[in-house]
């Protein structure tokens, strides 16, 4: 059935209407989505920092607890690409390196590469790294370092230089509290 | 000699190393404050901005640092993080950061602050790469205000680098929309090319360039000047996002020059790309026209029902993806059966842009709406999952912990345990002292690093029965947390779900509006291709009349 000229328009200005009332509301649902989502966001973050924590005490006890950390001093003429952690030939853990990470680690960042328990006495560390020199040359490198655990947390330091005119890649390890 | 202590620790249950481990944290020595900022600083910078406000949460001389600003940010907390950033325009350090950041934060809402102050309080402060994003910001001000001269004064003072570059392209395209001549956008553009080429990440900067070079191929195309559109289409990589439209105009331009042989050239490898790329659908007609054009009218005839046969399976691919949108939703359907999941998806290259879906996802995603959609729900998505490990983890802990509760009850197993170890290191130490008259100085290092393990043993070994008397009220403590963490934990996941919910709704929406208009870009292509079938013939038909009349 046709509809009449005055009907149409009059339909079309209240759909028109409609529609631009609805807009601002629409608008709003999405915004108030993107609220809800900052929240939620926020929220777990707080609970991801609180069981962080609470995992800390229940897995890692700390009278048995060894944690390893990397830095860098003097890293510019080499890319860390990844590294690999042994504790007495069992692998313990390893970490691939995006270019941020590394960045945040030439800048003064520490990574905490492993955290777990040994018992107290001497372990052998075998960590092993590969990197590109700065004119793209692949290495690789394994060093086999020794740390004594001791009763109490102990932490234990390496750092990778890659020191002038070789620049080649060199971890200390360094024990502490 | 470590093997013997460690064998005589194996009857001593998990439950004492728990329970000693549970007092002993409280006494552990504390990292220092410098420590904990270089480990957030490392957190942040491996995506996981809640460890690392994990690590400064426990700074005992809280400061405010510009990773604890974005930490904030990245977790949602708007309000916190800004007040932080305000604390470090105070401060000595990033504050030219701070400043920025204050600035892209107005830019968004209003309500926080002044765009042009913050980004002039940047320019007085900031350094490197922050100044030149400061400036950017500030001539892009400037040209949307329509002030182009003062903001070509501002480009001119920036270091070449991707900034400036993204700067002069903004300026070219204001050029183009106000003047008659492409000659200023071109200027333009030919700067910004050589600022790109300047930019410190390789494959940004090569982006760049084919979407400089495209950009600018088009423009001289559009003022008739083929050979300098062919000179810029030509340096336009083959793997980028914008090389099947690049190609498209590039045979277009030799078509222009009646040169069809290398139109249709570049026409066919236009082709090779998905359908969904712009510039595929125009290089099938035109592979027709070429044929046409040079008078082979059979092979034209068939380049046109090739391109039929093309548009009528994309229909079919469009129609079964509009279908699996509505069946599995967009997110499912575009996104993880593309294989984009956990990458940078927006970014082509080579490998996507050659698998049509993963190019249709590309296609849609090219709006700042839709990757904002898609955005919400990958977060909506990876805060789900990681809810999920977390309640899966905590329900293993209930366990453990709830285990390891009745196993220490044993007090008298506890004690004959002790009585074990006690001995157990009273031999050794004595087997200790006998080597010791016999060993010589080489091994007197290996001797004393044993005696010390020794003397760390029997110090635990004297200190359980304390610590053993505040192990259980300590273990049913983190009990408790556990269990509270898991009603928490229950709670977050139902809103997260319900979040995702209405974030999946709102990308449907999106998906499937674009796969409509996709639907009626490709019919519209069939039609026109149709119509080409039917001239030809219609002309093939007449040209035959002719022939049979002479």
């Amino acid at each position: 059935m046709p509809v009449s000229g005055p009907r149409l328009r009059i339909s079309t200005i209240s759909t028109l209407l409609v529609l631009w009332l609805l807009l601002p509301l629409q608008t709003l649902a999405t915004e108030s989505l993107d609220d809800r989502l900052d929240q939620l966001k926020g929220d777990v973050a707080e609970i991801s920092q609180q069981l962080f924590e609470l995992e800390e005490s229940i897995l890692h006890p700390a009278d048995t607890r060894v944690s390893i950390f990397l830095s860098v001093s003097r890293g510019d003429d080499i890319i860390l690409d990844s590294i690999e952690l042994k504790i007495d030939g069992q692998p313990v853990a390893s970490h691939l390196y995006t270019d941020q990470e590394y960045e945040a680690l030439k800048q003064g960042g520490l990574q905490r590469l492993y955290v777990g328990n040994v018992p107290l006495g001497g372990h052998e560390l075998t960590a092993t790294l590969t990197a590109r020199s700065a004119n793209n040359r692949y290495i690789r490198r394994e060093n086999q370092l020794r740390f004594s655990k001791r009763a109490g947390e102990s932490r234990v330091r390496l750092q990778l230089q890659a020191p002038a005119p070789n620049y080649e890649p060199v971890l200390s390890l360094t024990e502490g509290r | 000699m470590t093997r013997i202590a460690r064998n005589a620790l194996q009857p001593v249950a998990l439950a004492w190393l728990i329970a000693i481990a549970v007092i002993n944290s409280v006494y552990a020595a504390e990292l220092s404050d410098h420590d904990r900022t270089r480990l957030a600083q490392f957190s942040y910078a491996a995506g996981e901005p809640a460890i690392a406000l994990h690590w400064l949460s426990e700074l005992r001389e809280p400061s405010p640092s510009y990773t604890l600003a974005r930490s904030l940010l990245d977790t949602g907390r708007q309000e916190q993080g800004r007040q932080v950033l305000e604390q470090l325009t105070r401060g000595e350090g990033y504050q030219g950061e701070a400043w920025l950041l204050l600035a892209r934060l107005a830019m968004t809402d209003s309500a926080v602050g002044n765009v042009e102050d913050s980004l002039n309080q940047a320019l007085t402060t900031a350094h490197g790469a922050a100044l030149q994003e400061a400036l950017y910001l500030k001539a892009d001000l400037a040209r949307m205000n329509g002030k182009l001269d003062r903001a070509g004064q501002i480009l001119s003072t920036m270091d070449p680098g991707y900034w400036a570059a993204l700067g002069y392209q903004a300026m070219a395209s204001s050029y183009s929309d106000t003047d008659r001549t492409p000659s200023r956008a071109l200027v333009a553009l030919r700067v910004a090319l050589a600022m790109a080429k300047e930019d410190t990440s390789s494959t940004r900067s090569l982006e760049l360039q084919s979407r400089l070079l495209l950009r600018a191929g088009y423009l001289a195309f559009r003022s008739e000047d083929y050979t300098k559109a062919i000179g810029f289409l030509e340096r336009v990589r083959l793997d980028s996002f914008e090389t099947p439209l690049a190609l498209y105009y590039h045979g277009l331009a030799h078509a222009r020059r009646q040169n069809f042989r290398s139109a249709m050239q570049s026409w066919h490898r236009a082709r090779k790309y998905p359908l969904v790329l712009p510039g595929v659908a125009d290089a099938w007609l035109g592979m027709g026209n070429g044929y046409s054009e040079t008078g082979y009218l059979g092979q034209a005839g068939e380049a046109y029902l090739a391109a039929n046969a093309a548009f009528e399976s994309e229909r079919v691919t469009l129609a079964t993806l509009q279908a699996a949108v509505e069946s599995d939703g967009a997110y499912q359907a575009l996104v993880e059966a593309a294989g984009a999941r956990d990458e940078a998806w927006f970014l082509a290259n080579s490998q996507s842009i050659n698998r049509p879906r993963l190019a249709y996802l590309l296609q849609f995603a090219n709006q700042e709406s839709t990757q904002h959609a898609i955005q919400r729900v990958a977060e909506l998505e990876s805060v789900a999952e990681w809810l999920d490990r977390r309640a899966r983890d905590l329900e293993i802990f209930r366990t453990s912990l709830s285990g390891q509760l009745d196993k220490l009850s044993g007090e008298a197993q506890a004690v004959a345990g002790r009585q074990d170890l006690s001995l157990a290191i009273a031999s050794l130490q004595t087997r200790l002292d006998a080597l010791g008259e016999q060993v010589g100085s080489s091994r007197r290092g290996e001797l004393e690093a044993v005696a010390s393990t020794l003397r760390d043993l029997r110090s635990s070994q004297d200190q359980l029965p304390g610590r053993l008397a505040t192990a259980r009220p300590a273990m049913q403590a983190l009990l408790r947390e556990t269990e509270e963490s898991l009603i928490r934990l229950g709670r977050l996941q139902t809103r997260t779900n319900l979040l995702r919910k209405e974030a999946e709704q709102a990308l449907d929406d999106l998906a499937l509006n674009f796969l409509g208009n996709e639907s009626e870009r490709v019919t519209s292509a069939l039609e026109r291709t149709e119509q080409h079938i039917a001239h030809l013939y219609e002309h093939l038909a007449l040209k035959n009349l002719d022939e049979g009349a002479q």
